[in-house]
């Protein structure tokens, strides 16, 4: 058959099943749509998050960082002095809200004279905005990305408005920052003497990025033991694993659409195969070679892949463009700060789709094509034996599916050393049902006939039901699919239920208090001004008051929050449940010690002695 | 004269259910030449139609050997089966069974195809000679079943095979329109010197054969007479 004949073949066959046709290329779309996306999302989300780190780290090996959230200033200069140091620099880091542009921006606060040596943006850069107008002016100075210039039209010179801790402070924009630092995100660049008076952090640096340039052992054990020695590296692995688990999350979910495509490739083409059978076997009785049929088969059905892939891509694509903004935020809240502007539909991603939607196809056609192989010449072979073998394989499939749910269970059982298990588990499960169904359909449309025809009295409804059962070899597939997709969306469903579920049950035990109040800027880290406080604990509508504060400590080189409060409030008000403890943790924690959420527990084995001492020993340096 | 086709002893036999067996073909032998016509009598189930996919190389015996032009047929791979019903084989089926996603002359040219044959005259003038000159870029069900049975003979004839198997060609036309195909396949088998076997219920179709055959209980009879035939033809459909 000529390629011509062979196209104009199979366009017409398509044209007649335009709604089949339509529903295996958006099958495969829907499958790849989503791979596509979630690429996407988490590639611009590492991508950013990998562009700030590196560009935060520059040419620096290693950071000094406090196991309780800052560094002590007069620190720096014994640090800077050590002989291992080749160069040192101090810095902040703060995310703020710049009340002209109604969202947060990231201030990095640097010195100037000696950041140069750790990043590109150092004295050249600074130069070109008048190093002197940086370090004094009045308001203080700060370079912004061009990205965030152009979307809230700043310009040189303009004066904005910070929003910390309900204190208004002003800063004025002196210029831009080039864009070879390679970030587009919201950036602003600013003094660190500058940064430390507006953000309340006077005497206090966050981080100190330094060039090793003998042997960092003996650095570290110069440090004083509250402060850490990271190399560059580590620390960025560290924050893409905690990234990982979320990644690996929105991946299961897609390769779970990607499955239902799947089934949906496979009725269609496996229609398509039972419906052209008569006409397969009088191409072979014309003097086809089967091999040029599969061939020809598996060639139509990549066409459909690629076209469905590529709906998917644009598909995907879309996706990403909408959901960008919600996952972004959504990881800033439960991680670390990402703000990714832009989605970029790169080579490998485009790949990724095709070969996604080429290997969905291949498998989907996998059974049909087989279908074709063993297509007798003869014509008029029944589509009955098909049925016949259909229901010959059901106790096979049944036997197969018994295997997958008890590896699904052993999977289960395993989850608890890693994740991935978890989701090997919620497959095999997935796929074990999907085995199951014609076992469980075939008996079901008998019985459902017979109560169609004897009870209800109908012959349409015993049709019907005879119909499933006698086309068992493509309904059981489509039941399959129909019951991953419910699955899945039942599954997801009570996901969440069960998160708000947590959530509110964490609500109703830990929080009591009727208003909240909080800095406007960063989560935790500015201190609501003492004045407030004392106007508060003397409103008479004010029964009580508990305060707290949050701090990022690090524990076995993970990042913990470390939340500080009022304790005797909190016990008055709270309805803690406690797993090991019991009621006499609240004398405890009055005399020093601390509660660890179920969570860090279980991610600390249980480790408890190590982890209360730890944490004891790092708050009580803190607030001692 | 050297037979072109040659069955030795051809026997096949079907499960049917999980114990019982059915045997149409039972030991069967026969020798047929270039240019001849035979007709196959039998009931409905005697295995007419096994016997065509047998000679046709669509289907395999259980035991014995067929031979085409002295190649043993019977022990050829799926690909020189292929090649031999490219090449020598021509069918015509009861239901037509032409391509209706294909236009007539795409049906007619797609046996070409397979050859790697391009020549859209021959395919033409085949059309012309089973009349139906001007139809071809018509779709097979804007024809008539008369028009669709001669765009399969014209089909199957495009080749120019050496052996046409027709499994009752007129089966589902009426008398008037399975009379003047009769009269087409016996003037082209003439005409090109091909060799016909047909399965047919039509005691009309009797006078083009050379020879007759029936099949009963999976023995091949050969009928002496048309007359005989015929007579036998009547009884059987009685």
């Amino acid at each position: 058959m000529t390629l011509s004949t062979f196209i104009k073949f199979n366009i017409r066959y398509y044209r007649r099943h335009r709604m089949l046709s339509l529903l295996c290329i958006m099958g495969i779309a829907l499958g790849v749509g989503i791979v596509v996306a979630v690429e996407l999302i988490n590639g611009s989300a590492i991508g950013s998050f990998s562009a700030y780190v590196d560009l935060l780290s520059g040419r620096a090996t290693h950071s000094i960082i406090s196991a309780h959230s800052h560094i002590d200033e007069n620190l720096f200069s014994r640090i800077w002095k050590h002989p291992q140091i080749k160069s040192a620099s101090p810095l902040i880091e703060v995310l703020a809200n710049v009340v002209e542009a109604s969202e947060p921006i990231r201030f990095i606060g640097v010195d100037p004279f000696l950041d140069g040596a750790t990043r590109n943006w150092g004295r050249n850069e600074l130069d070109k905005a008048s190093l002197t107008e940086f370090l004094s002016a009045k308001p203080p100075a700060v370079l912004l990305t061009n990205r965030f210039m152009t979307a809230h039209g700043f310009k040189t010179g303009d004066i904005l408005t910070v929003l910390t801790a309900g204190i208004e402070k002003k800063i004025q924009v002196i210029g831009v920052l080039p864009a070879s630092i390679g970030i587009e995100d919201n950036l602003a660049l600013i003094d660190i003497a500058a940064a430390q008076e507006i953000f309340g952090r006077a005497g206090r640096l966050d981080r100190i990025e330094i060039i090793v340039q003998g042997d960092p052992e003996l650095l570290r054990k110069d440090l004083p033991v509250d402060l850490k020695l990271t190399d560059a590296s580590s620390r960025k692995s560290i924050l893409q694993a905690m990234l990982h688990s979320f990644q690996l999350n929105l991946a299961a979910m897609s390769l779970l659409a990607l499955f239902v495509g799947v089934f949906l490739i496979y009725n269609f083409s496996m229609f398509s195969v039972l419906s052209r059978r008569q006409d397969i076997s009088l191409l072979l009785t014309l003097g086809s070679d089967r091999r040029e049929l599969v061939r020809a088969f598996i060639a139509e059905s990549l066409i459909m892949g690629i076209v469905g892939s590529l709906i998917g891509i644009v598909f995907g694509y879309l996706m990403a463009r909408l959901s960008i903004d919600k996952v972004s935020s959504t990881i800033t809240d439960l991680y670390f700060y990402v703000n990714v502007q832009s989605i970029r539909l790169t080579a490998p991603i485009l790949l990724t789709g095709m070969g996604v939607g080429f290997t969905a196809t291949l498998i989907g056609i996998a059974i049909p094509a087989l279908e074709i192989a063993y297509t007798p010449a003869i014509i008029g072979m029944k589509r009955q034996s098909i049925e016949d073998k259909a229901h010959g394989i059901k106790g096979l499939l049944f036997i197969s599916g018994l295997i997958c749910f008890l590896a699904a269970l052993l999977s289960a059982w395993c989850s608890k050393f890693s994740i991935f298990w978890g989701f090997a588990s919620a497959f095999g499960m997935t796929l074990a049902f999907a085995f199951f169904t014609p076992s469980i359909l075939s008996p079901f449309t008998y019985y459902l006939g017979i109560f169609s025809k004897w009870v209800l009295h109908s012959v349409e409804g015993y049709l019907a039901a005879c119909t499933i059962r006698a086309s068992l070899s493509r309904t059981s597939i489509a039941v399959a699919a129909l019951a991953v997709a419910l699955s899945m969306t039942i599954g997801v469903d009570t996901m969440i239920h069960s998160f708000r579920e947590s959530v509110a049950a964490w609500l109703y035990g830990s929080l009591q208090g009727d208003l909240y109040v909080a800095p406007t800027t960063t989560k935790w880290d500015h201190p609501l001004p003492q004045s407030l406080i004392k106007t508060l604990n003397k409103d008479p509508r004010i029964q009580d008051v508990e305060r707290y504060s949050t701090y990022e400590i690090y524990l076995e080189d993970k990042p913990v929050r470390l939340r500080v409060l009022d304790s005797p409030v909190l016990r008055r008000h709270s309805n803690f449940h406690f797993i090991i403890g019991g009621e006499g943790a609240w004398d405890k924690l009055q005399k020093g010690g601390v509660f660890i959420s179920e969570s860090l527990g279980y991610h600390l084995a249980w480790a408890w002695e190590i982890t209360l001492s730890c944490l004891r020993r790092k708050a009580s340096d803190l607030f001692p | 004269m050297d037979s072109l086709i040659r069955l030795d002893r051809v026997t096949k036999r079907f499960h049917s259910g999980l114990s019982s067996e059915i045997c149409p073909l039972n030991s069967i032998s026969l020798d047929i030449i270039q240019g001849e016509k035979i007709i196959l009598l039998g009931k409905s189930g005697s295995g007419k139609t096994t016997f065509l996919n047998l000679v046709g190389g669509v289907d395999v015996p259980t035991s014995g050997d067929i031979f085409f032009d002295g190649r043993k047929i019977s022990s050829m791979s799926h690909r020189e089966l292929a090649q031999y019903r490219r090449k020598e084989v021509g069918f015509i089926f009861q239901a037509f069974n032409v391509f209706s996603t294909l236009s007539v002359g795409e049906n007619l040219m797609l046996p070409l195809e397979f050859l790697g044959i391009s020549e859209e005259d021959r395919a033409r003038d085949i059309l012309a000679s089973v009349g139906l000159k001007g139809q071809w870029h018509k779709f097979p069900e804007q024809l008539s079943g008369g028009e669709q049975q001669r765009l399969a003979i014209a089909r199957a004839l495009v080749k120019s095979p050496r052996v046409i198997l027709a499994d009752e060609p007129t089966g589902n036309l009426d008398l008037e329109t399975g009379n003047s195909i009769l009269e087409l396949i016996h003037q082209i088998c003439e005409d090109r010197n091909a060799t016909l076997i047909m399965v047919t219920h039509s005691s009309e179709a009797l006078w083009l054969a050379d020879r007759i055959f029936r099949l009963r209980s999976g023995k091949l009879i050969e009928e002496h007479a048309k007359d005989e035939a015929y007579m036998c033809e009547t009884s059987d459909s009685i």
